[in-house]
């Protein structure tokens, strides 16, 4: 595959394929074409952003349209929800944040604080298919933290 | 008189000119580095008219000017070396578990500690494995205290090297006994620096287990 059909595949492939770690054509592509590689970063660093600005501005629209569109469009389930979910989350932490909500300990599940300097970066994990993820930058720099849920 | 002695030079510029700069080919040999990985280096290099480039699976001709030429064998000399060894460092940790800080968990401890609440941490397995690019290495391990085995496996996807520092791209998996595949993902990471892959919980009733993989480069 060269530059040229990778560019125009990029632009309808789904994000997984983006992240480089698929077996498409296309993945292998990314993985090795430092240009194409960016394109598709610059492509996932969007779709972080738009997911962020939807959650803030109106995230009960955003996810009710989100359900009703996955309701019409089976097929289109793991799209949406990869692009709903983090950004239902983003605004939970924005909320958090806001709020200084105090850190209640829940049974099974981790009870998270969130300091203002362990805000979510653009991931640079592929997360399993069932499960979302939130990437934390520490204060060590050798250290990021990522986190399934 | 004056345009008869003018015209050999005005004839030279023209076909100067028109012809554009000197350009001579030069081949290539190649050791490690794939045709696209070839592609992708020296692309930029070949611009000049009459430029051309032919990539061959252990070899590559190049058409351009041998300032380019130049350049060309310096960034092939420079990159067309075995990529290294890679050493990837896990550790299993049990979260709620000891309050007292371990101190070869102590720098991971110290950024949990900051996100979460948990009680502690207790590192509870290690385990190291070394592969190169395109391998896969596993390594079983029972957890102290609860006896516990997991798996674990790790796909080299990926290694980008420049002198010391590059990034090792690994696919890992986690295996634990009776439960199954416990956690797979895939993940980028700088050349000493810690992943910390959180939240597997085999079962409801097991506490939390954090992976953490740290790759290294190793002389191969």
């Amino acid at each position: 595959m060269n530059c040229t059909e990778a560019r125009e595949r990029i632009l309808e492939a789904d994000l997984a394929e983006l992240q480089e770690t698929g077996d498409s054509l296309l993945s292998k592509h990314i993985r090795l074409c430092v240009g194409c590689r960016g394109v598709a970063e610059r492509i996932l660093r969007e779709e972080l952003s738009l997911a962020r600005v939807l959650s803030e501005v109106r995230p009960r629209v955003a996810l009710e349209r989100a359900l009703a569109d996955q309701r019409r469009t089976p097929g289109g389930r793991r799209r949406i929800w990869t692009r709903v979910v983090p950004a239902l989350a983003a605004a939970g932490l924005a909320g958090v944040l806001l709020t200084r909500a105090p850190v209640i300990p829940m049974g099974g599940r981790p009870p998270m604080s969130f300091p203002a300097d362990a805000l979510p970066q653009t991931p640079t994990v592929d997360p399993p298919l069932d499960r979302n993820v939130v990437v934390f930058e520490s204060d060590n720099p050798n250290i990021v933290i990522i986190w399934f849920y | 008189m004056r345009m008869t002695s003018w015209s050999p030079l005005m004839l030279f510029v023209a076909l100067t000119t028109a012809c554009g700069p000197r350009v001579e080919t030069r081949t290539f040999d190649l050791e490690y580095l794939s045709p696209e990985e070839v592609e992708n280096l020296i692309v930029p290099y070949v611009f000049n008219e009459n430029a051309r480039l032919s990539i061959g699976t252990h070899a590559v001709s190049v058409r351009e000017t041998p300032a380019n030429l130049d350049q060309i064998a310096l960034v092939l000399e420079r990159y067309d070396r075995p990529k290294p060894g890679v050493r990837l460092h896990f550790q299993l940790i049990r979260a709620n578990g000891s309050e007292r800080t371990d101190p070869e968990i102590a720098e991971v401890e110290s950024a949990l500690r900051k996100l979460f609440r948990f009680k502690g941490y207790d590192l509870v397995a290690q385990a190291i494995v070394a592969g190169v690019e395109g391998s896969q290495a596993q390594q079983a391990i029972v957890a102290e205290g609860s006896g516990t085995e997991y798996s674990i496996s790790a796909n080299i996807l990926d290694v980008q090297a420049a002198g010391d520092s590059g990034t090792v791209r690994v696919l890992v998996n986690l295996f634990v006994e009776e439960v199954g595949t416990a956690l797979q993902t895939g993940v980028n990471l700088r050349v000493g620096q810690t992943a910390v892959l959180g939240n597997v919980q085999p079962d409801p009733q097991s506490d939390t287990i954090i992976l953490t993989v740290r790759p290294e480069f190793v002389e191969t």
